[in-house]
């Protein structure tokens, strides 16, 4: 007889199974199966392994996004981190000719001070997340712009650019990265006391901290990781495509929102898994791969992304509606 | 006279009036090219369009809610209204279609925010990219460079002059006076304020919050797209990058002026202070000659400064109110 696990390891009956919870693995396995039969360019191999590698490429954000989520807490300059922190390191590399690893912690140390900033910005002054980092988020797009514009859109070196092309058995080693990272933190968030804190916070912050949890130090570390996080994502992007140009890592931030709530997570805390949300980027990879596939003009590729988040942010306030009313 | 002028001090709209007569006063004695008519005419420009905008986002602020995609509405009413009058359609009806634009994403951000309960900010800020992409998709092909517009009687609009002020400046003044009386002396105004406070405590007086919260984002689009149509109108052309990035300026002028992120708080006046405050900093990075990132810095260390005193001052009040 069919049966499923639960966190706990009790057996359940087939139609005990929270069947909404799978819902992302079912809505990519439909959107792949049916690009797959009405396009035959889309099941090629080169196809799916470059739909990975851009996968690979940005998972470190949704990752940020996600943990930043369960604790109910969103940081939408991880855009703006993630252009500096490519154009930063090719100003280190290119400019001041330091070599590679050095430039790569100095750079993460700078993005990680950023989340430290913002951070401390949502704890100390308990203000709204949102806000600050959007004001972050432009404050740092124009350090990133002005990085541009100083270094005069030149190629980055080439020590630089080996980086995101360094290949393990033919596979670019990012994607390794990818699987370790998903399914060690997976493990983690799901078993391991530190990663619990977080949901315990994101559900309940005053009786996180009755329980005697540090929420404000969980928090900053959180942020800091981010910061780190989006930063190490751009060092990549930036080391593939060779340069940074002004509108480098714009609306991503949006972008891996909508990824992770489409994975189940929510605005309201207190909920998230890092298999989904990949899976959720994943999707709108696939949605976006499609469009390119019936020859759809780019230019609408923001307003299918703006579309998916609306419809997936109806569907999570929907479920948590008792939660909260403006 | 004593209790007024304290009242004035104490009031966070002092802080935008005193702010702009320093930078005014730093700017005439500073610049030579400062205190002259072009700068006044340009000064007309600047603010007006601003000020519009503005006073639809304050009535939101005052009821505890804000609109991000201000700038994409304000793009995408005066590119399609550019086109249609380009391809030869008649003015007024080009306008209506760019004012209805206007209306359906207030009443799409209004519905989605009072009546399912999604977060205004991820709303909006889904809105905001649905219209700048739609914006993009319009005006791609021949027309990204700019749809020129050639008809007079639409160019009239934003370009004739009365008494040597150009029409938007008056539309503004007569739109914040309009706004200014409504949110003070009437009964709908004054809602906003109830609602800002404690939206949970209003609707238990039987204010009708879900519907007047799809109204008042109606009306903040509406005022959006109304000023993308004069701006088009006074450039004589639509263009793809018409008020990118508008929506944080606009929201960092609301809060210079008085508004606070928790609502229940601001006046509309105080608003237009803020959008002169903010276009003289502008005018300031001008004469200055600083570069445009430098600009997007300021106003970034500027937004995380005002949403910290801002979060600073409720804190401060809900402990004076015992509520932590």
């Amino acid at each position: 007889m069919a049966t499923a696990t639960t966190t706990t390891g009790k057996r359940l009956k087939l139609h005990e199974v929270n069947w909404g919870s799978y819902s992302i693995y079912m809505v990519n396995v439909l959107a792949i199966v049916l690009l797959a039969l009405t396009r035959k360019n889309f099941p090629r191999y080169p196809n799916l392994y470059s739909l990975v590698f851009g996968l690979s490429m940005e998972f470190l954000l949704v990752l940020a996004t996600t943990f930043l989520l369960i604790m109910g807490e969103v940081d939408l300059s991880i855009g703006s981190v993630f252009a500096f922190a490519g154009v930063f390191t090719g100003y280190l590399v290119a400019n001041l000719e330091l070599p590679i690893w050095v430039s790569i912690p100095i750079t993460l140390c700078a993005t990680g001070i950023i989340g430290l900033i913002n951070g401390t910005l949502v704890v100390r002054l308990k203000a709204n997340s949102l806000m600050i980092t959007i004001g972050t988020m432009i404050l740092f797009r124009g350090v990133a712009d002005g990085l541009i514009n100083f270094l005069g859109g030149i190629t980055y070196p080439s020590e630089y650019r080996a980086i995101a092309g360094f290949k393990i058995f033919s596979v670019h080693f990012t994607i390794f990265l990818m699987l370790a990272a998903v399914i060690i933190l997976e493990y983690l968030l799901r078993n391991h006391a530190a990663f619990k804190k977080l949901f315990y916070i994101g559900s309940n912050t005053l009786s996180a901290r009755l329980y005697g949890i540090r929420v404000d130090r969980v928090k900053l570390s959180v942020f800091a990781a981010s910061g780190v996080l989006a930063g190490l994502a751009g060092i990549l992007a930036a080391s593939r495509s060779g340069q940074t140009v002004w509108n480098t890592g714009q609306g991503l931030e949006f972008k891996m929102i909508t990824a992770a709530i489409l994975g189940g997570a929510s605005l309201f805390g207190g909920k998230g898994s890092i298999v989904k949300s990949i899976l959720g980027l994943l999707l709108i990879a696939v949605i976006l791969n499609g469009l390119v596939m019936f020859n759809i003009n780019p230019v609408w590729t923001n307003v299918v992304v703006g579309i998916v988040l609306i419809i997936a942010i109806f569907v999570d306030t929907r479920i948590n509606r008792d939660k909260i009313e403006y | 006279m004593v209790k007024v002028l304290r009242n004035l001090f104490r009031s966070k709209e002092f802080i935008a009036i005193f702010l702009i007569i320093v930078i005014f006063l730093i700017l005439s004695f500073g610049s030579t090219t400062f205190l002259n008519v072009t700068t006044f005419e340009s000064f007309q420009t600047s603010i007006a369009p601003n000020a519009i905008i503005a006073t639809g986002m304050m009535l939101l602020l005052i009821s505890g809610v804000f609109d991000l995609s201000v700038g994409s509405v304000m793009g995408l009413a005066g590119a399609i209204t550019a086109i249609l009058i380009a391809s030869r359609f008649p003015v007024l009806p080009s306008i209506l279609v760019g004012l209805g634009i206007g209306l359906v994403f207030g009443f799409f951000n209004g519905f989605l925010v009072a009546y399912v309960g999604v977060n205004p900010l991820i709303t909006t800020l889904g809105t905001m990219y649905i219209g700048r992409g739609l914006v993009k998709a319009f005006m791609s092909g021949d027309r990204r460079y700019g749809v020129p517009v050639k008809a007079p009687e639409f160019l009239i609009l934003g370009q004739g002059k009365i008494l040597g002020v150009y029409h938007i400046f008056w539309i503004m003044l007569i739109i914040v006076a309009l706004a200014q009386f409504l949110t003070l002396r009437t009964d709908a105004g004054r809602k906003l304020y109830y609602i800002g406070s404690n939206h949970e405590a209003a609707r238990l007086v039987g204010i009708k919050v879900k519907r007047i919260r799809v109204l008042t984002f109606m009306l903040c689009s509406l005022l959006a797209a109304f000023t993308g149509i004069l701006v088009t109108s006074y450039f004589g052309t639509s263009s793809i990058i018409l008020g990118t990035n508008l929506e944080l300026q606009i929201i960092i002028s609301c809060l210079i002026g008085g508004a606070s992120i928790a609502g229940g708080k601001g006046l509309v006046v105080g608003s237009l202070a803020g959008v002169v405050f903010m276009t003289m900093v502008v005018s300031v990075f001008n004469i200055l000659e600083i570069g445009i990132y430098w600009q997007n810095i300021i106003v970034g260390i500027i937004l995380v400064f005002i949403v910290a005193l801002d979060a600073y001052l409720v804190g401060r009040r809900k402990k004076a109110l015992g509520e932590v």
